[in-house]
């Protein structure tokens, strides 16, 4: 097993050092075998718990989610190693920065194409009764039932997360920055209203339940002023308080906001970090025209007050 | 509403489920696990298993992590010679491993090596748990018979509630 670890250990030769987050080092690397760069991310045991209960268990239901998706838009697990309670992932390099669906964990590859990365804590979809630790997803984009404290919970959580970025892709803020679970709530119903029994059945009967006041809520066209009606209509089917009654992604795809017009700006036209839009726009094609929806994201040389789809250029 | 809500879950993908998991049946699922044991017998495997219904109940694991545990245990044997006296190592070794895989908590490995009396170190375990997923080169996601016996079960409630095979309703 020793020989196995050397010999997938000098495989790779790191190259500069990338990130670390709570869970591991992410460096970059250079495969030698085919000369490609890639991202190892080296999970810590420094950690006393972990040292203690063998490999890490996030590692090792990244690996075994990653393993099983082969998809264009989710970050490809290439090769993975381990010595003791060591274990290392392979991954393709990502041009932007390294279960859960946050802004943090979307990235885009060389050609623009938006990848999912950190499955650590995502599940099978397989078995959806099982009961669930809620202690999952970033604060901010957990959904209310999660808040609540619901051990069975599917889908749903994620077409909220979904709801949540598309919110700040929006407002390029956190659309709801709880400090504490209680605070996530009280933001979450300040901007939707307070449910009820009759707006969300069952809510009462969730175990960590805690009346609320009543807010009102406030109306998504005034939260999200340029936003379209085709996006408005998005963005209220997901941040629908009733999970089994939330659009699911199936029928999200097939809402008007995905087939309306501008289409998407291709992904190789996309900027990059590092890399500003007038310098891409110099180097491209000047009719290349940006996806502008709102005003928050209009570049400086070209101020428009319009709030509908424009292109630019 | 926590079974309404599976239903409904059910109904919109329990028939993709069932195809991913029915697809990778046969590639971890290996019909003759034993074939290259010298020393490990089929009487022993039965005996290992059941004695590790009991143990996962005592730890009030999951039927699914019992079967797991299982498969891991099989594919490791199909790969690798165990010795007889390090077979229960490997039984409790894969119980962490399916643990980890699909439990909120897991035993802790003090625990499972005082239902070994402690016959193995705590180094032991963690090396072999280290061996188990080189050999199953990390592949982990193995469909379970607890999922197949709940998508049946889920198909006859769906059809007892009226709302016809999920199948039917979603083609």
């Amino acid at each position: 097993m020793a020989l196995d670890v050397k010999t997938r250990a000098k495989r790779y030769e790191k190259l500069d050092f990338l990130g670390e987050g709570q869970f591991a080092t992410v460096y970059k690397a250079r495969d030698k075998t085919n000369d490609t760069i890639v991202a190892i991310k080296k999970i810590k045991v420094g950690h006393r718990t972990e040292a203690k209960d063998g490999i890490n268990r996030t590692a090792l239901r990244e690996i075994k989610l990653l393993q099983e998706l082969h998809h264009p838009n989710i970050i490809g697990l290439l090769d993975a190693f381990g010595h003791k309670s060591n274990i290392s992932l392979v991954f393709d390099f990502m041009e932007t920065d390294l279960e859960d669906l946050k802004p943090n964990n979307l990235l885009l590859d060389g050609s623009g194409v938006l990848k999912l990365a950190d499955f650590g804590l995502a599940k099978a979809f397989g078995s959806p009764n099982r009961a669930y630790t809620h202690q999952v997803v970033t604060r901010w984009y957990r959904a209310p039932e999660l808040l609540f404290g619901a051990k069975m919970y599917g889908v749903g959580v994620d077409m909220w997360a979904m709801g949540c970025i598309l919110a700040e892709l929006l407002l390029r803020l956190p659309f709801l920055a709880g400090d504490s679970d209680l605070d996530q709530l009280t933001k979450i119903f300040e901007a939707l209203g307070t449910p009820t029994e009759e707006t969300w059945p069952g809510v009462k009967s969730l175990p960590d339940y805690v009346a609320f006041k009543l807010f009102p809520g406030t109306p998504l066209e005034h939260i999200f002023s340029a936003a379209g009606d085709d996006l408005l209509e998005l963005l209220l089917g997901l941040f629908t308080f009733n999970p089994s009654t939330r659009t699911t992604a199936t029928q999200a795809l097939k809402m008007s906001y995905f087939s309306n017009r501008p289409g998407p700006t291709p992904g190789p036209q996309l900027p990059k970090p590092n890399c500003s839009a007038e310098a891409l726009k110099e180097r491209d094609n000047p009719n290349i025209g940006f996806k502008r929806k709102i005003d928050g994201l209009e570049t400086s040389e070209r101020p428009t007050h319009t709030h509908t789809h424009t292109h630019t250029g | 509403t926590g079974q309404l809500g599976l239903l409904t879950w059910h109904q919109h993908y329990g028939s993709v489920g069932y195809k991913i998991q029915k697809d990778n049946e046969t590639q971890f699922h290996l019909p003759k696990c034993l074939a290259r044991q010298p020393q490990v017998t089929p009487e022993a495997r039965c005996k290992l298993v059941s004695w590790l219904i009991p143990v996962h109940k005592y730890f009030r694991l999951s039927f699914e992590c019992c079967c797991l545990a299982v498969n891991i245990m099989d594919r490791f044997l199909a790969s690798t010679a165990v010795a007889a006296d390090c077979f229960q190592l490997l039984g409790v070794t894969a119980l962490l491993l399916a643990s980890k895989q699909v439990e909120v908590f897991s035993p802790r490995i003090s625990q499972l090596l005082g239902l070994c009396c402690h016959a193995f170190s705590k180094q032991q375990l963690c090396n072999l748990e280290c061996l188990i997923l080189l050999r199953l080169r990390f592949r982990l996601a193995a469909p379970t018979l607890a999922f197949f016996l709940e998508y049946n079960i889920l198909c006859s409630e769906a059809v007892g509630a009226g709302s016809g095979s999920p199948s039917a309703r979603w083609e």
